[in-house]
């Protein structure tokens, strides 16, 4: 009898108490390594893939999709690697795995044929009788995996490889790919709609989501509205009975088609500004702060970037946020009294300088995924993992690794047009640095007048760990780091 | 390989934009309004669609042009001055 290893709901930010798995990407005797990905957790700030830590082979999946439970829960249970596990009766459908028609159209037909009579999420009632599913053939699809494969524009019979012949998000992703040329970072974008495809659709009251591309990489164009608009009336979206009333359903189950998705994403953003609310209250309730700020003189910086770039294809460009970060963080390791955490009444330092970087969503809200040991990575690798970070945090494609606890926490405001930020420290870190935009002013230089690309660095403090010395000796050393740019 | 028509540029450029920043509708993008202060996109949004017209044309546009290519009917005019094919 192989000893179990307990696989458990795990912690994914400081403030997170519960998750949801949205997907599991492994079925009962696969065998995983050590971080591998193997489930998708919804938390109020994001959906995030989480890996496991140790090589095995998946005995038992103990949580359901669209099962919220707390941290900590035992989600799986692993064998050690090399067991042989025999899938459980109810699952040991016939192997063969069944082709699932994945239609990039409303969701309706797994409403209507699998009819919830009570309040349940819709996933659930699909996952929780697998025998009953694999057999009505099409419905072994999630809904968040049709979403996923009308968005890439993929059609047509699919090969399941999930549990009893279920399409899975990686067989999506795999098919949008081969399906057309799609660079890899274009998975979490949908698929493009032209301009005019558009309008038409505004005029005859068509939702583009719903509709096939047959222009390129699948795009959406105007005849795909033109045909959409005259063809005989499609299934038009009726409410399933009753309207689910869970939550997780509207979040999770998009039906009717196009008034769902816009509640959906309407209650993610009340309750990511929900869990930035209490995490705020929590910092000034709990930190005493105090902020300091100075002007930093970018001209030097400013000067060795342009150069620089000049000298880097377009895909390889800095940013000045990276150079900034870069600074920071390596202030950071010279000053680490400041870069660590708030425990037990007293400065933890940290071990290396993980920094949160603040990305703000342009709907509203904020995450801050994490650039480990930035202290010890150039600015091209810092620029390469903003720019990465970025671009999965709008995508909401972040993975549990980048939300680790971070060592200290930078926000740049510089887009947004503010002289200068006076932040609040994440808890339970000891400070948080602010940058403001870089901007022109008249400086002093050697007894002259002259203009200067400018930028206000502040930072914010929990007075308990520091006082104002090693505030602006913190101040000063980023400085100092920004007038020697080559050195970064 | 035929050269894009502005129109066929304009078009190209709002859908690098709406694949950049797919909560930007690009239906209602006004052509000539400036892609940082009126439609809202970053220095990050910015080079993204450097990048990525440098993927799908091969052209590399400047940091120092970019002070003239703020607006979408620029930037594509700017494309076609240059050639622009579009080669994936």
């Amino acid at each position: 009898m192989p000893e179990l290893h307990p696989f458990r709901m795990p912690s994914l930010g400081a403030d997170m108490d519960e998750g949801t798995i949205l997907e599991w990407r492994v079925a009962v005797g696969d065998a995983v390594k050590r971080g591998q990905l193997v489930a998708l957790v919804q938390t109020e700030k994001a959906d995030l893939d989480v890996e496991v830590f140790e090589d095995g082979v998946v005995q038992e999946l103990c949580v359901g999709v669209g099962e919220k439970v707390p941290v900590g829960t035992v989600l799986a249970l692993l064998a050690p690697a090399g067991a042989t596990v025999k899938a459980p009766a109810a699952v040991a459908e016939p192997v063969v795995v069944e082709p699932v028609v994945v239609e990039p159209v409303v969701v309706e037909p797994v409403l209507a044929a699998a009819p919830v009579t009570h309040a349940e999420p819709v996933l659930a009632a699909v996952v929780a009788a697998p025998v009953s599913a694999a057999a009505a053939q099409g419905h072994t699809t999630s809904p968040v995996v049709r979403h996923l494969a009308e968005r890439l524009g993929v059609s047509g019979h699919l090969a399941g490889s999930g549990p009893g012949g279920r399409v899975t998000r990686h067989d999506v992703e795999v098919a949008a790919e081969s399906a057309s040329h799609e660079p890899r970072r274009r998975r979490g974008g949908r698929a493009p709609v032209s301009p005019r495809a558009r309008r038409l659709a505004r005029q005859a009251g068509l939702d583009v989501a719903v509709l096939t591309g047959t222009g390129p990489a699948g795009a959406v164009v105007g005849a795909d509205v033109l045909a959409a608009r005259s063809a005989p009336a499609a299934p038009t979206p009726t409410p399933p009975a009753p309207t689910p009333a869970a939550a997780e359903a509207a979040t999770v189950a998009p039906a009717p088609a196009a008034a769902a998705p816009a509640a959906a994403t309407a209650d993610r953003r009340q309750a990511m500004r929900q869990a930035i609310g209490r995490r705020m209250e929590k910092a000034w309730r709990e930190i005493p702060h105090f902020h300091v700020a100075t002007r930093i003189d970018l001209h030097e910086a400013m000067a060795w970037l342009e150069q620089a770039n000049l000298d880097r294809p377009v895909t390889n460009r800095l940013l000045p946020a990276a150079l900034l970060l870069r600074a920071a963080a390596v202030g950071a390791a010279k000053v680490p009294d400041l870069n660590g955490w708030w425990v037990d009444g007293t400065v933890k330092r940290a071990e290396r300088v993980d920094v949160g970087v603040v990305v703000s969503l342009r709907g509203g809200g904020l995450l801050t995924p994490v650039i480990t040991d930035a202290a010890a990575k150039d600015v091209d690798t810092i620029m390469a993992e903003l720019r990465d970070l970025t671009t999965r945090t709008r995508a909401n494609r972040l993975r549990a690794a980048d939300l680790v606890d971070g060592s200290i926490t930078v926000t740049n405001l510089g887009e947004q047009g503010v002289e200068v930020v006076h932040g609040v420290i994440q808890p339970p870190q000891l400070a948080l640095v602010g940058f403001g935009t870089v901007h022109d002013e008249p400086v002093a230089i050697d007894g002259l007048l002259g203009i200067r690309p400018v930028v206000v660095a502040s930072l914010a403090v929990d007075h308990r760990a520091a006082d104002g010395l090693l505030a602006a000796r913190l101040l000063r050393t980023i400085d100092d780091l920004l007038q020697h740019p080559e050195a970064l | 390989m035929t050269t894009m028509t502005t129109d066929q540029s304009v078009q190209f450029v709002l859908d690098t934009v709406s694949g950049i920043a797919p909560d930007v509708d690009v239906a209602t993008i006004d052509l000539d309004a400036d892609l940082a202060d009126d439609v809202g996109l970053d220095s990050m949004d910015v080079l993204n669609v450097m990048i990525a017209v440098h993927d799908r044309t091969g052209i590399t546009i400047a940091e120092r042009d970019y002070p003239r290519l703020r607006t979408v009917r620029s930037l594509a005019e700017e494309l076609v001055a240059r050639g622009a094919t579009l080669t994936s």
